[in-house]
């Protein structure tokens, strides 16, 4: 099933679409590359779907270029495109049944009937469908409907899958599952996948790279470790896991100086609480407020000393569940961290966020 | 109101509906049966002219029919991709606002032997004598097709709205064009809405009675007309009575397929 290695290679470059006053996507550049898994995350409303739609020719960009694997987009209709989509809620052909929806794309390719049979047999294999190739859409559980739609656009051998939050409809375990099933198929098949979602969770643990949006713009395009480890910009360190995010000023009375304007962002398990703290670089001496035991870890918030209460910006810390040892709200605790393990942000590039 | 009696509540109008409707055929049936008896079906249907008229019944209803679905179709696909549905929506049941008298009578207007159609025709020398449209079954078609299009766009517009867009979308990106998408996804998921209209305009088409009195004049009657000439002109009730039995059930005969067909359709699509 895997193609040559080269197909797939998305190049967006500078795209933009407007809707009156609004910019949903605004000068959005992204070079991918054949075979990556890419997730576009983002809060509701930054432009993914927008974005998704103009790549598979719903939409017409106001500007900017989209290549694939060369190949300028403008213009050609979505069904030239050699472009797959599963849709967010599906859209499967409820006229049809299991087998009709996943030969579909196949008919229209005018292939022969045995031809198309051994195809539908072999993706629906692929998706853990065998025995249902006769089933009516309205006779699946959502699981299963998913793989549906899921071996209807892979049977056609797509350059780009494009997959606008597919899981989202799903109870959480089952979630899991397919994530981890999509995943698998994709490396399977070599197929280059964007997958749309705004559970940073989901977008960290399955793609290669994340692009981040706001506001229609795009914070960041990385692997989700340096997402994580180096965000290019607050909005991005607010948004993709917790973190303590604090400026120059309120860390000199710590002992640290950083240039002026920059933000330094300390991810809460990077800090520790009590004993611990003590062998910190750095110490803030406070109250415990709150406390949120969830067996393997605990989330804790401490509010320094020295600050009116309603404009300090309490401490987030995240400590093994056993570490917490009488550490309760109320209760007088030091947090430590050291800096050296924190990132930070460079004047020029906070943008977003708060 | 709660539980039982709110539902009574809701049910007895529709309750009143039912039980009119059921005593009405049922008195038809009766007073048929007791005053006529089988030997007035044996005359009227071994009649010529009235086997003539059940005929013209018959394929003027399913002519009008047809037309509606066909005229009806591009209509409602229009309307459901306007941005201004309301606007034209409103533009087609305008009709409605007028009497169907007065509708009806515009054709005579439009299509006498002097009206507006042979007069122009005439005057720019397209033809030498007027074409006779008024007062055949053509006219009648025409007009039918007038009067009860709204009713098969409002059906078939109705289904196309309650699809979901991104079906079609859906057939897109698996690689048809808009053509093979409209003939597999669209065209297949409104089917229900031409069933039901199609049913509708049969009906009404073939119980007709103002537009083909004024169109079709009194010699190429249908079964609507004959049966009004019946009551009024000859006082025959009957004969008028037969008829309406005769109507009643040659309507559930042409309906009846329809009807299956729906039955089918509905099937495949909610997967029961
Ligand atoms: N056809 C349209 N006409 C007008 N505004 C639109 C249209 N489509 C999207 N928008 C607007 O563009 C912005 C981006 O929408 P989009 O659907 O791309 O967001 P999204 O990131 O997919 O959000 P979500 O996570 O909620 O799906 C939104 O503010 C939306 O209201
Ligand atoms: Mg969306």
């Amino acid at each position: 099933m895997p193609r040559s290695g080269s197909v797939g290679h998305l190049e967006i470059d500078s795209v933009s679409r407007s809707f009156g006053s609004l910019r949903a996507v605004n000068a959005v550049s992204l070079d991918i590359a054949a075979g990556e898994f890419i997730a576009f995350l983002g809060p509701s409303g930054c432009g993914k779907t927008t974005l998704l739609r103009i790549i598979a020719g719903f939409e017409a960009a106001d500007s900017g270029r989209l290549t694939l694997d060369g190949r300028v987009l403008a213009g050609l209709p979505p069904n030239r495109r050699d472009v797959g989509m599963v849709f967010q809620n599906l859209a499967l052909f409820p006229h049809l049944t299991v087998a009709e929806n996943v030969a579909f794309g196949l008919e229209l390719r005018r292939k022969g009937t045995a031809e198309i049979a051994r195809q539908v047999e072999e993706a629906l294999a692929l998706v853990a469908l065998d025995g249902l190739a006769g089933r009516r859409i309205q006779q699946l559980s959502g699981g299963q409907r998913q793989r549906v739609a899921l071996a209807r656009a892979l049977v056609l051998h797509p350059a780009v899958l494009l997959l606008d939050e597919p899981l989202s409809a799903l109870d959480l375990k089952l979630r899991r599952q397919l994530q981890g099933e999509l995943k698998a198929l994709q490396r399977r098949t070599g197929t280059t996948f964007v997958f749309v979602t705004h559970d940073q969770e989901e977008a960290l643990s399955m793609a290669d790279r994340v692009a981040v949006f706001n506001r229609g713009g795009l914070e960041q395009f990385d692997t989700p470790q340096a997402l994580y480890g180096r965000p290019a910009t607050r909005f991005v360190a607010e948004f993709v896991g917790d973190a303590n995010i604090r400026s120059a000023a309120q860390l000199a009375p710590l002992g640290l100086s950083l240039p002026a304007g920059s933000l330094l962002v300390i991810r809460p398990e990077d800090c520790v609480v009590g004993t611990a703290a003590a062998a910190a670089p750095v110490r803030i001496d406070g109250v415990v407020e709150a406390v949120d035991f969830v067996g393997p870890h605990a989330r804790l918030r401490v509010a320094p000393d020295g600050m009116p209460a309603g404009t300090t910006e309490p401490w987030l810390a995240l400590l093994p569940g056993a570490a917490l040892d009488g550490l309760a709200p109320g209760a007088r605790a030091t947090l430590g961290f050291d800096p050296a393990r924190a990132a930070q942000l460079p004047a020029s590039q906070i943008r977003g966020g708060a | 109101m709660t539980g039982p009696g709110r539902r009574l509540a809701l049910f007895a109008p529709m309750g009143l509906l039912i039980a009119a409707f059921v005593l009405s055929v049922a008195g038809l049936l009766w007073s048929s049966a007791t005053r006529g008896g089988i030997g007035l079906y044996v005359e009227l249907l071994s009649d010529p002219g009235i086997l003539r008229v059940l005929w013209r019944t018959v394929w003027i209803a399913v002519a009008t029919t047809a037309a509606c679905a066909l005229l009806g179709y591009p209509l409602a696909l229009f309307l459901a991709r306007s941005p201004r549905r309301n606007l034209w929506l409103l533009l087609v049941i305008s009709p409605w606002l007028v009497s169907i008298v007065v509708r009806t009578f515009g054709w005579v207007v439009l299509l006498g032997n002097r009206g507006v159609v042979n007069t122009a025709l005439r005057d720019w020398g397209l033809i030498d004598a007027p074409v006779r449209v008024l007062f055949t079954p053509w006219a009648v078609l025409i007009g039918l097709v007038h009067v009860f299009l709204p009713f098969m766009v409002i059906a078939i517009l109705s289904s196309l709205l309650l699809q979901d867009r991104r079906l079609e979308e859906a057939g897109r990106i698996l690689g048809g064009t808009r053509w093979q998408t409209f003939r597999r996804v669209t065209l297949p998921l409104s089917l229900p809405g031409v069933v039901g209209g199609s049913s509708l305009v049969l009906l009404m088409s073939a119980g007709a009675i103002v537009t083909p009195l004024l169109l079709g004049g009194l010699r190429d009657r249908m079964l609507g007309t004959q049966i009004y000439t019946e009551v009024f002109q000859v006082f025959n009730f009957e004969r008028a009575t037969a008829m309406a039995v005769i109507l009643l059930v040659v309507a559930l005969v042409l309906v009846a397929p329809l009807r299956l067909l729906e039955a089918r359709v509905r099937r495949r699509l909610e997967g029961a």
